[in-house]
């Protein structure tokens, strides 16, 4: 392997032997697996999993006769709700940039598809250096919005060249990352791929036994 | 420029000033949210425009707004004729079909009229305009010039990095050069842009840069290695192939199977001889590979448009050609010959986007 290149046919290697390796550990934590086949033939892989919104729970309504009892300054508390909106994050091999590219979209319960990058970043990515990361990425930001390769039909994607860019801001002990590339073969490719590309759009992978 | 550069220089110029009639009608009911009536006012009816093959219709949105929709909303009594529409709430129909607004003009036009190959297209290209309700699952939501500069300048990056192995070239662009990139793109100007591209595409003379001739395919093997100093690694090609269902409920034919059966002699099976079916834009699929200049193991026979549909569509045998008898290659409203050598097509018949988007149907 070219790592971290991968031609077509490793690709879909690297995403049999995903599947097989977290497939279990990724539908315990309430994560979907599906490996897909496109018209042409061609794998990908798609992970899908509930985004939970927070929502404000108003505080209670007190009696006017207790309203000494009253605390204005009193925080409102959130609840973490499923309110069924789902998130769907799609691995597509790239033949120009020889790696995959992840194709991410949000479906509410009613069906609408939420193709805004802020709107979604907002949902899932949590960490707020990263956040910064994504809008500094020129042209647009980090997340783009094309068709999906090989659904034809609007996605949001992460810019792949800027995968680089990303990584940087996800903190890493300088003279490690070098490290990273030389141990990973077919077997963990993804998940390590995963790992670094899925930070950016709220992905984290279950960690999986070894045996 | 002396002549041998000009004469070189042509095809690329007239390629670039391709433009196509269309005919806009609003959609009714459009018509009677706005206007309180499905019949538009006499002098609004119907507008024309030509528009560039090589251009994309955000830009051509914000004029039509100002020429055609703000006058007749004023002249039908509305107060405040501009706010009623947004530039990203207009969208483009045809024959029943929302139109991808990220792809180029031109290349909308090969897909989806007929006959493009026959030279007996439908002009002016007849479109329905819409101004509320743009189908989000169907199309990118939000047309505007930002988007659409932002997507562009994202091929452009795809393509640099096809070529050089490196997006360096794009990204090194000066604030100012990037500009008048974007400039001449929006506002058709060869000179603008050209300048600009000649910076991220170096012209690398081919010795033999003759226009394909149909006859002898030797012409490929007989060229010269090309001079200069710029050898792209890959041609960035995006081909589009009718295929016989649709991509996105999962009943598509496989289209490799489409291509195998277009490379036989029963053809392709959506082939009707004579019958011309109405095609979806959603039947197309897209495949992309970057495209060597040479054929695989040579260094001086040049890749013809003939082995990249091979490559694309992994067909491996390469007596299989079965495809040049039943399939069409359309590109800027021309049949290009199966012969043609990809490094010529790559000089002269890119896209403002620095593809190649060929069309493939039936024939």
């Amino acid at each position: 392997m070219d790592y971290p290149y991968l031609t077509c046919r490793e690709f879909k290697e690297c995403v049999e032997r995903f599947v097989k390796r977290y497939r279990s550990a990724l539908e315990d934590s309430g994560t979907r697996v599906e490996q897909q086949t496109s018209s042409t033939g061609r794998q990908y892989l798609v992970l899908q999993r509930a985004v939970y919104t927070k929502r404000a729970v108003s505080a209670p309504v007190h009696n006017e006769e207790n309203i000494e009892d009253d605390d204005p300054a009193g925080p409102v508390p959130e609840h973490i709700a499923d309110d069924g909106t789902r998130i769907e994050y799609h691995t597509v091999y790239s033949a120009t940039w020889r790696v995959p590219v992840l194709y991410v979209r949000v479906v509410t319960s009613s069906g609408e598809v939420v193709l805004d990058g802020e709107r979604v970043c907002d949902l899932v990515t949590e960490d707020v250096e990263m956040r910064r990361a994504m809008t500094a990425v020129p042209f647009g930001g980090a997340l783009g919005v094309t068709d999906h390769p090989e659904l034809g039909v609007p996605f949001l994607y992460l810019h792949p060249c800027h995968t680089a860019d990303l990584l940087r801001a996800v903190v890493a002990p300088p003279g490690q990352q070098e490290e990273i590339g030389q141990s990973v073969g077919p077997d963990e490719y993804l998940a390590a791929w995963l790992s670094l590309s899925g930070a950016a759009v709220g992905l984290t992978l279950p960690s999986i036994g070894y045996c | 420029m002396d002549y041998r550069e000009a004469e070189q220089r042509a095809p690329l110029k007239r390629v670039w000033k391709g433009m196509i009639p269309i005919e806009l009608q609003l959609a009714a009911s459009d018509a009677i949210e706005l206007l309180a009536s499905a019949v538009l006012p006499e002098p609004f009816q119907t507008f024309y425009m030509l528009i560039p093959r090589v251009g994309y219709l955000p830009f051509i949105s914000g004029k039509i707004k100002e020429r055609w929709l703000d006058p007749m909303l004023a002249l039908s009594g509305s107060r405040t004729p501009s706010d009623q529409i947004e530039e990203s709430d207009i969208w483009f129909e045809y024959k029943g079909q929302a139109l991808k607004w990220h792809y180029p003009i031109g290349l909308l036009y090969d897909m989806l009229v007929s006959d493009v190959h026959r030279g007996d297209a439908e002009l002016p290209w007849s479109l329905t305009l819409h101004v509320r309700k743009l189908p989000t699952a169907k199309i990118i939501a939000q047309p505007n010039g930002q988007l659409m500069r932002d997507m562009f300048m994202a091929m452009i990056k795809e393509a640099d990095f096809i070529r050089n192995g490196s997006t360096k070239r794009v990204m090194d662009l000066a604030k100012s050069d990037q500009m008048q990139f974007l400039d001449g793109l929006e506002t058709h100007s060869y000179e603008k842009y050209f300048a600009i591209h000649s910076i991220l595409v170096p012209t690398a003379t081919i010795a033999d840069s003759r226009a394909p001739v149909s006859s002898a395919s030797s012409t490929a093997s007989n060229a010269q290695k090309p001079r200069g100093a710029m050898q792209p690694k890959a041609i960035p090609v995006r081909f589009y192939m009718q295929t016989a269902g649709s991509l996105d409920d999962g009943s598509a034919k496989d289209a490799q199977a489409a291509g195998a059966a277009a490379s036989t002699s029963g053809g392709n099976s959506n082939s009707n001889a004579g019958a011309t079916k109405q095609a979806d834009i959603m039947q197309f699929h897209v495949s992309q590979v970057p495209i060597p200049l040479y054929r695989e193991g040579s260094t001086s026979e040049l890749a013809t448009l003939a082995d990249a549909f091979k490559l694309c569509y992994g067909i491996t045998d390469q007596t299989n050609d079965a495809f040049v008898t039943n399939c069409a290659c359309i590109s800027h409203g021309v049949c290009v010959p199966w012969e043609s050598p990809i490094s010529w097509l790559a000089e002269h018949f890119f896209y403002a986007d620095c593809f190649l988007h060929l069309v493939v149907v039936s024939v």
